[in-house]
């Protein structure tokens, strides 16, 4: 066996060895970390937050382009709708 | 309360500070959603719960449930708008139910508002074209019973 070549197998076991035994243990330690679990709490919750504020800008823009329409449809002035 | 909200919001408002049809008709879907979500979840809870405990569903259990599914929209819509001004589809539309001139709701014209609003769905429906036209965009629920539909500022937004 050539150099190259057992460096290539060794860094594979190695890689493979990371793999199966340090990651899942490193992942079990982020999950179970609280601060881990409050910062993706927080992410959600602002993700959240922002789709509903986008869906309220989006709504009030569709309520004056809806009722520009109809009133356009209507042929009614703005001025006219006064109190 | 709705206080708190309600009264954030200044009396002398824009047409556009008013809520349109468009956000108001989704936060009603949002609503009718949760509700027969919520419906659904406490029947199956009730009466599936019955039929693994006892082994059968009584009928005064069945007559119960149905009774308080029924009361379920109407006190859901006028508690939450005494309560919070919002039902959850307002609070997600960032809208709120409040008296002309801008003072919270009183439980006596939330529970008004909740039954005529209700009662009389397609009417509310039809009656909101008048929203178009109102200054304050009022539809014809709102105009029986002296309410107005209001966005609620965003946190931290200026007035």
């Amino acid at each position: 066996m050539d150099a190259v070549t057992y460096l290539r197998l060794e860094s594979a076991s190695g890689l493979a060895w990371v793999r199966g035994e340090v990651m899942p243990t490193m992942i079990g330690d982020l999950v179970a970390d609280p601060k881990v679990r409050q910062l993706a709490m927080e992410g959600a919750h602002g993700a959240i937050n922002d789709v509903a504020l986008e869906v309220r800008r989006r709504s009030a823009r569709a309520d004056t382009s809806l009722e520009a329409g109809v009133r356009r449809l209507l042929g009614r002035d703005r001025r006219e709708l006064a109190p | 309360m709705s206080a708190g909200s309600s009264a954030e919001i200044g009396a002398s408002l824009r047409r556009e500070d008013y809520a349109g049809v468009v956000s108001r008709l989704v936060a009603v879907a949002i609503d009718v959603v949760a509700l027969t979500v919520a419906a659904a979840a406490a029947a199956a809870l009730v009466l599936g719960g019955a039929e693994v405990v006892l082994g059968d569903t009584p009928g005064w259990l069945v007559a119960v449930t149905s009774f308080v599914l029924a009361l379920l929209p109407t006190f859901y819509f006028a508690l939450g708008w005494w309560i919070l001004g919002q039902t959850a589809g307002g609070l997600v539309m960032g809208i709120a139910v409040r008296r002309v001139g801008g003072r919270p709701l009183h439980f006596p014209r939330a529970l008004l508002r909740a039954i005529l609003g209700l009662a009389f769905f397609v009417l509310w429906l039809i009656g909101m074209a008048l929203a178009f036209v109102d200054q304050r965009r009022r539809g014809l629920l709102d105009v029986v019973t002296g309410t107005e539909v209001v966005y609620v500022p965003e946190r931290g937004a200026q007035q």
